[in-house]
């Protein structure tokens, strides 16, 4: 509100609208020099206006110079009509959206940091990108788990009810016996298939039931002892909340037996009426959690992925040599939409 | 005297090979069959038979519900799990929902009828291999083990919680932490919430303590 110098009170008005508006707007004469520049571009290009005002926009901001910014500019400049785009910013490590509309004396840019939204999509991207991934692994896996272990026993069970109508009488109830047993060896294997991909006790009882399952099926192959601590959380939960706070359980401890090195790891549970909270915790060889890259695919995004879609928190705090304890919150209840201010969920990353 | 028998199975090709079975038993009386959750609960109440042969993932009312609403609407009747499940868990669920008698699916049909027989005369029956050991370890490993809820604390909380203890105010324990002072006082109230405490007085003197107690 710098250029009050006897403009028509209807002029201090429009630039009433500039400053309060929450976009950044600003303008160039038709030499490229900034005429005006409103609050919100000064927080956006990081320079006040006393800094700008009467200087060239490619020499205040010559990092700039041959990128789509001077592009889009010159083009708008050529063809006299609107351009509208949206750019990475490297120097001020920002994404931009901007239009910009030719103007008598030059041209009026408006623009904003759309960085937040760009980051939210880029996420999203990942994640969707991540999810397929998996999706695809366990369709492969459950795909060759099927043909080895379902399909050789109907094999088997084929030859064993065909040779029933080849054998003497005598011999047909030993064949359907032998039938009988290749059944019940099936049936097996199909629920242990189907366990696996999710394990039915999860929804039928709850996630105690279920994790105590998960720790056994655990322990025997990994040879990582689980202790198990609850309290409170005996209980039902809503189905989102119980499926991330098992998968978190259930890949945390791949982690660990898959990297950590440790004989033990212990799973605490507990709830309250505000949250259902989860953490594993091993003495084994850590990991610095600042060497991770924040878009790293594997067990640490998915989880922090589960934990911020249902509003709640991730900590894993850790170093090498030290053992890691990763701990999840989820909200329940009244908190579980609101809570969204309490996501600082980078805190402890 | 006829042994009275209610089905509950919501697989048509189940319950024809149950019935053939439970045929060939001449003092069985099979009275009914249900295909859903509310449809077995209905037929229990109307029929009180002397046993009710109960899938335990049936669709409406599942199992484990109906067997617990079994035991105000049909006192008399006793009820014998068909599950799929081998797993304690449910043996566990479904013993407490008052069944007496758990048999596999694919346990031979000598069980089940043992099963219902068992039943009938008020013992209770688990078909192998489940057993009575296997239900007692379970129930070791699911009782709640006592949990020190300072393990809960994310590292941030035991910060938030040693800077209060220490004195500090809650805008420079912020500067402290490089965090804003809305943060630290909702990690002050997470932590003050899991630990039970309801005052500074009450978290100063828990600080203390628990500092003693670990260094």
């Amino acid at each position: 509100m710098s250029d009050g110098d006897g403009r028509p009170a209807e002029a201090a008005r429009v630039t009433d609208i500039l400053e309060s508006i929450t976009d950044a707007f600003l303008a160039l004469d038709r030499d490229g020099r900034f005429t005006y520049v409103n609050r919100q571009a000064e927080i956006a290009l990081r320079k006040t206006r006393a800094e700008l005002l009467g200087h060239n926009v490619w020499e205040k901001f010559p990092e700039s110079v041959g990128t789509p910014f001077q592009r889009n500019y010159e083009a708008a400049r050529a063809a006299g009509e609107v351009v509208h785009y949206e750019e990475y910013y490297g120097p001020l490590k920002a994404w931009f959206e901007v239009h910009i509309y030719p103007a008598p004396e030059g041209h009026f840019v408006y623009f904003r940091d759309v960085t937040g939204r760009k980051m939210a999509e880029e996420r999203l991207r990942a994640l969707t990108h991540r999810l397929l991934e998996v999706q695809e692994q366990e369709r492969r896996h459950l795909a060759r788990e099927l043909h080895d272990e379902v399909g050789e026993v109907l094999t088997g069970l084929n030859f064993a009810l065909q040779a029933c109508a080849c054998v003497p009488a005598e011999e047909v109830p030993a064949r359907l016996a032998q039938a009988q047993e290749l059944v019940r060896d099936l049936s097996s294997r199909v629920r242990d298939l189907s366990l696996r991909l999710r394990p039915t006790m999860l929804d039928d009882l709850g996630l105690v039931p279920a994790l105590l399952w998960l720790f056994e099926r655990y322990t025997a192959p990994t040879g990582v002892r689980v202790s198990f601590e609850h309290d409170g959380a005996g209980r039902r939960f809503p189905a989102d909340v119980e499926t991330a706070a098992y998968r978190i359980v259930q890949e945390a401890l791949t982690n660990v037996a898959r990297h950590a090195r440790a004989a033990e790891a212990v799973v605490r549970l507990w709830a309250d009426a505000a949250a259902l909270g989860v953490q594993v915790e091993d003495e084994g060889s850590g990991f610095d959690p600042a060497s991770v890259p924040p878009g790293a695919t594997g067990g640490l995004s998915g989880m922090q992925e589960r934990v911020t879609l249902l509003g709640g928190r991730l900590e894993i705090a850790s170093r090498p040599g030290g053992g890691t304890r990763l701990t999840a919150e989820l909200p329940l209840g009244s908190g579980r939409k609101g809570e969204a201010d309490g996501t600082d969920a980078a805190a402890g990353r | 005297m006829a042994l009275t028998l209610l089905l509950a199975d919501d697989h048509r090709i189940v319950r024809q090979g149950l019935r053939a079975i439970l045929a060939a038993e001449p003092d069985f009386q099979l009275v009914g069959e249900a295909g859903d959750g509310h449809e077995a609960l209905r037929l229990l109440e109307q029929l009180q038979p002397a046993v009710m042969v109960l899938d335990l993932m049936l669709p409406g009312l599942s199992g484990l519900e109906v067997a617990r609403a079994a035991a105000a609407r049909a006192p008399e009747t006793r009820v014998v799990v068909l599950s799929m499940h081998a797993n304690e868990s449910y043996v566990t669920e479904a013993l407490a929902a008052g069944a007496s008698g758990y048999v596999l699916k694919d346990a031979s049909a000598a069980e089940l009828v043992k099963a219902i027989r068992e039943a009938a005369a008020g013992r209770r029956y688990l078909s192998p291999p489940l057993s009575e050991q296997a239900l007692t370890a379970y129930a070791r490993r699911a009782a709640s083990a006592p949990l020190d809820p300072y393990h809960t604390l994310t590292a941030r909380e035991r910060e938030v919680l040693q800077l209060t203890a220490d004195g500090h105010s809650g805008a420079e324990i912020g500067r402290r932490l490089f965090i804003s002072p809305r943060t630290v006082e909702s990690h002050r109230a997470n932590l003050m919430r899991k630990l039970s405490l309801r005052n500074q007085k009450e978290l100063v003197r828990y600080a203390v303590e628990r500092g003693r107690a670990t260094s």
